[in-house]
């Protein structure tokens, strides 16, 4: 690089701190999440945890990983996350593919644009999706998870927004060669778009892995619940009004170390995850 | 509903609540992902791109408890502006600096995902454009106006324009987290209000009233804003 | 394990009904038995021996066991909902349909237990009934509820009325239990009829006993309070008398918290001033001296708390952020050595600061902490709110018939809540759960792997102390804490239990005549439904501006105004009126 003028690096050293220091903004409530989790009993009750544990002890995570409850919805939220988000991926393909190309082209374009667009901001209420996912069949198993949430539309703008930043001419070129439409989708707008693809596929991810209510109307049985159903309602606070009706509800305010805990595993498979996508988006 | 003096209110503090973070939640990650562009250092930019992204996983439940100890009498904040020399301030019981604590919050817990999904964009941008800017004598000012702000105007866009649909959605979990009757004037918003209500009558049925409103209003805007831009842009959002 | 220990601790200490056997109870058991066995439908008319108990791990102590239970033949399935938490764990193979407790009851009742809808919480609890309802699914035989719901429940036809089944198959303890605690019907009556079975509470459950820091006292030389001026004269020693020694000013009287997460700032379940308004409570349905019921808020007793409260809050007695801090926070002064003095219940002893005095124990420091009765009020009277009478029902729907069963369940697990020896889990519902037996002695202290609680899987509690009048005596709580230690229970309970815990119960036991009532203890009237939220949110917002001293003292009269013009004088006919339809 040519030598750089002195606005260059002033502004270059200032970026870097501004921009490391709201990193590290960031980081500190995970951090402080982290500490309690790590910490005593005595210690939490008392607010006392800021950014470092107090009485050190492994407590929480032994509790938490120990029971089979866990460990089954663990599997749960893997299995609905992965297929999930796969299916998904799929099917925002293919209607961003679609919904790309112009209205000469494809006809009546708008049309399901405006369609998509109303069911992303009107919905059922739930009572009534709650009755077409039972009458479907679906509820207790994986696929009330997977298929109503199948296409975020959402995603399905953005990435044809993506797609439509594809010049056309390699796609006319393509089509030239003798290339269908699923061949010009899958060799030249997939490799191209892929930050945009890693993006959206991360962000499904981690819907898919924090999805809390759907897992809880629809399963029946502990052994189909997504861990973000537990941990909902272990981390959703306490109802003061029924204090008394559920001994167990007290259990709960007690023990902020293992609610932190908690929190920490629900995030730490994304945080494993994300240097993957990362490396893709550059 | 519309007969309770209170509705009026809240819905005022929800408009007002609601615009004010989609505007900064909108300038918030342009802006940075503009300077994380400028990084150089792949580790930097690719370490501080994870970082920015996690107060997203963080709960309400969490975080409402975190920032209602630092923002304390006693609390972190004001202990760091009595070493300035300032006097303390109440930012959890009036209701002016409980807004402006509900926007700037909310604004640092989701910017992450704005900055990702520009710097995707950024991202897509042909390398060569910029060679050839360098060629010309482009400094990395002028770079960033001509270039890279354009490219990724029909995203910020589109996420806008959605966003838009959200405008009486001021955050129900973080309001819910963090206030208390003190505020209410200026901090309640329609679904905590509504949550209220709803305890006191047991049912779904107010709750669903309002959301479909919520709905209308939020279609409407979209449907406003598409207009505009096909019309005066000629660009279809969708 | 320590942590489960912990929580366990104050789990026994609130959990409901528990009484203390009077010789008679456990004749009546066994009449009752005997005259259910001529009753039984289809089941055989010989009463199974318990001892097959023995061949599973399960707690029947073989020693107190006649041959006092009938068992169903064939067995009886009962349906019910069930709350698990992730860190729930079962051992030796056992599932949420298999262990000591349910196989118990299908070997000496014949009663199996099926677990048809398990949920994370009380909220998922809610939503699932909700939706049962709404798509027409089936619910559970049995459901345990309160509130909104149980009405949405009634209402939608769901739920048998119970009338014959009380009559013929309730036990004549259950009867009489409910003979002496008429108050709980107006939550199970309707238009005359009854439609499911109130629990019945202990009476203590969330009562307020003073915690005061002993060592403080000691080195200022005070006693504990008895009245405001004493109590004053405290929280002013406790501000600026320095009373931990460390030479700074960082110390507060009382920890007091306003931030209930609903309303009512001077009321909460921890760390609260209730104490400071007696007999006149505010929030409370109380009945005035013309028969009617008026809200407490109305005493003008109420506004002198209120004043009181600014007063304290100026002279820096409590922490000045009190209105944004929830209990638990404000508990936290408490507990860190903060404040002095904190209101809260019996279990508190447990948690959380039974939690800070072992930890000080740890550190080979001493934290001299003490529960005392909580001194008089504003006017010189004692008061303070009662527990609920019952804190739900249980309903049964339409179509089930084995009503036979479901009292003989509840009438067995009763007796474990009123000592009768004949309990099958006097000793602990599961062994190496919270129990083991070493030399033929059970030890509540020493599990392998921590205590684990198996209340959850038992559709009629067996863990807790007696109802409300039904024993005679002083309660458990208290002979335990004066030394007692004759029967099982007794250990049971001091074994199983903070000490703290114990005497703070029992300090609770003693001011139960100074409890006030709530006259009103049903569902939400049509006014109330509309206007309720707002009233409510007037009231806060008054009260928190006079304690902060926001607005003046005069500005309460302004509110209770504004209170009764936007439909507080309507709500007061409204609930009026539904009491006396439910005599």
């Amino acid at each position: 690089m040519l030598k750089l003028s002195l606005s260059d690096r002033v502004f270059r050293i200032v970026n870097h701190l501004f921009l490391a220091l709201m990193a590290f903004l960031c980081i500190l409530p995970m951090v402080h999440v982290l500490a309690v989790s790590l910490s005593s009993d005595y210690a939490t009750t008392s607010y006392l945890v800021k950014f470092w544990p107090i009485g050190f002890n492994l407590d929480a995570y032994k509790t938490a990983l120990d029971s089979n409850n866990f460990i089954v919805a663990f599997k749960v939220s893997v299995l609905r996350t992965l297929g999930g988000t796969l299916l998904t991926m799929f099917l925002t393909m293919l209607a961003a593919y679609s919904m790309s190309k112009d209205d000469r082209y494809f006809k009546g374009r708008t049309l399901y644009a405006w369609f998509f667009v109303f069911t992303m901001l009107f919905h059922g209420g739930l009572i009534p999706t709650y009755l077409v996912v039972q009458k479907s069949g679906l509820t207790n198993s994986i696929w009330a998870l997977i298929l109503p949430v199948a296409v975020n539309v959402f995603n399905v703008v953005l990435m044809m927004n993506f797609f439509r930043g594809i010049p056309k001419e390699l796609e006319e070129a393509s089509m030239i060669d003798g290339a269908g439409h699923f061949r010009v989708l899958f060799t030249i707008f997939f490799p191209i778009s892929l930050p945009s693809i890693a993006t959206l596929s991360l962000f499904t991810m981690v819907f898919h892995w924090n999805s809390w209510f759907d897992g809880m109307i629809y399963m029946n049985q502990a052994d189909q619940f997504p861990l973000a159903t537990f941990l909902q309602a272990l981390i959703a606070g306490f109802d003061y009004t029924k204090i008394g009706l559920n001994p167990s509800d007290l259990e709960q305010l007690s023990e902020r170390s293992l609610k932190s805990a908690l929190m920490f595993i629900g995030i730490f498979p994304i945080l494993l995850v994300y240097p993957f996508f990362a490396k893709v988006l550059r | 509903m519309f007969h309770d003096p209170v509705a009026l209110q809240v819905i005022w503090n929800t408009l007002l609540i609601a615009v004010l973070k989609i505007i900064a939640g909108s300038i918030a990650p342009f802006a940075f992902a503009l300077l994380l562009n400028e990084v150089r250092r792949m580790l930097f930019k690719r370490t501080v791109q994870s970082l920015v992204y996690l107060p997203h996983f963080i709960n309400w439940v969490i975080l409402g408890g975190i920032l209602t100890d630092i923002l304390s009498t006693n609390g972190l904040i004001n202990q760091f502006l009595g070493w300035l020399g300032l006097n303390s301030i109440d930012f959890l019981q009036s209701g002016n600096w409980f807004r402006a604590i509900l926007i700037i919050s909310d604004v640092w817990k989701e910017f992450g995902f704005g900055t990702i999904l520009y710097l995707a964009a950024m991202a897509g941008i042909n390398p060569n454009m910029y060679e050839a800017a360098d060629i010309d004598g482009a400094n990395n000012f002028q770079k960033a106006i001509y270039m890279t702000i354009p490219a990724v105007i029909p995203i910020a866009i589109v996420l806008v324009t959605l966003s838009l649909g959200n405008i009486l959605n001021a955050g129900f979990d973080q309001v819910f987290n963090m206030y208390n009757p003190l505020v209410y004037p200026k901090g309640d918003i329609i679904d905590t209000y509504v949550y209220r209500v709803g305890l006191q009558q047991g049912s779904f049925s107010l709750a669903t009233a309002v959301g479909f409103f919520k709905s209308v209003i939020g279609f409407i805007l979209i449907a406003t804003t598409y207009r505009l831009a096909a019309k005066y842009a000629n660009y279809r959002i969708f | 394990m320590k942590r489960h220990r912990r929580a366990v601790k104050a789990l026994a200490g609130i959990i409901l009904c528990m009484s203390i056997i009077a010789g008679c109870s456990s004749n009546n058991a066994k009449e009752s038995q005997t005259s259910e066995a001529s009753a039984q439908p289809s089941a055989s008319a010989s009463a199974s021996p318990t001892a097959s108990a023995s061949s599973t791990a399960s707690a029947a102590p073989a020693e107190t066991q006649e041959t006092a239970f009938t068992k169903f033949d064939p067995p009886v399935t009962i349906s019910a909902a069930i709350t698990l938490r992730p860190s729930d764990k079962l051992r030796f193979g056992d599932t949420t349909e298999n262990n000591p407790v349910t196989r118990w009851l299908s070997e000496n009742l014949g009663i199996v237990t099926k677990f048809q809808w398990v949920v994370t919480d009380t909220a998922a609890f809610e939503t699932k009934v909700r939706l049962a309802l709404a798509s027409g699914e089936a619910l559970p035989d049995v459901l345990y509820t309160g509130g909104s719901l149980l009405e949405e429940l009634i209402d939608s036809g769901k739920i048998q009325t119970i009338d014959e089944a009380y009559e013929k198959y309730a036990s004549p303890r259950l009867k009489d239990l409910y003979a002496k605690n008429p108050a709980v019907w107006a939550m199970a009556k309707r238009d005359g009829k009854i439609i499911g079975l109130p629990d019945v509470s202990n009476g203590v459950v969330g009562n307020k006993v003073m915690w005061i820091r002993q060592d403080w006292l000691d080195k200022l030389q005070l006693k504990a309070p008895t009245n405001v001026e004493e109590f004053e004269k405290v929280l002013d020693a406790f501000t600026n008398q320095d009373p931990d020694g460390n030479g700074k000013k960082d110390t507060f009287g009382m920890a007091f918290g306003a931030n209930t997460g609903y309303h009512k700032p001077t009321n909460n379940y921890m760390a609260d001033s209730e104490f400071l308004f007696g007999q006149d409570q505010p929030y409370l349905w109380i009945k005035g001296d013309d028969g009617q019921l008026y809200y407490g808020a109305n005493s003008p007793n109420v506004k002198k708390g209120l004043a009181k409260l600014n007063e304290w809050f100026n002279k820096g007695y409590f922490n000045p952020d009190f209105g944004t801090m929830d209990a638990a926070q404000a508990m936290a002064d408490f507990t860190s050595g903060k404040a002095g003095i904190a209101m809260a219940a019996g279990w508190a002893g447990g948690w959380p600061i039974g939690t800070a005095v072992q930890e000080a124990k740890s550190k080979n420091q001493t934290l001299n902490i003490k529960p005392y009765p909580i001194p008089s009020g504003i006017t010189g009277e004692v008061g303070r709110q009662e527990s609920q009478p019952s804190y739900g029902t249980y309903v049964f729907r339409k179509g089930f018939d084995n009503m036979e069963a479901v009292f003989k369940y509840y009438d067995t697990m009763y007796g474990c809540l009123i000592e009768d020896p004949k309990c099958p889990f006097a000793i602990g519902q599961g062994e190496g759960y919270d129990y083991v037996m070493k030399d033929g002695k059970p030890d509540w202290k020493d599990v392998p792997g921590g205590l684990v609680s198996l209340s959850r899987y038992l559709i009629f509690p067996s863990n807790g102390t007696a109802p409300t009048n039904v024993m005679d005596g002083p309660s458990i709580y208290q002979r335990v804490a004066a030394g007692k230690l004759d029967n099982v229970f007794e250990q049971k309970l001091a074994a199983s239990n903070d000490s703290l815990a114990i005497e703070g119960f029992s300090v609770a036991y003693q001011q139960m005549d100074k409890d006030v009532k709530n006259g009103f203890y049903g569902a939400n009237t049509p006014t109330m439904k509309e206007k309720w939220e707002q009233l409510n949110t007037l009231e806060d917002q008054a009260y928190l501006q006079i304690i902060y001293g926001k607005k003046s003292l005069d500005s309460f009269d302004t509110f209770l105004k504004q209170w009764h013009e936007q439909g507080g004088t309507q709500i007061t006919k409204e609930i009026n009126e539904a009491v006396s339809k439910m005599k």
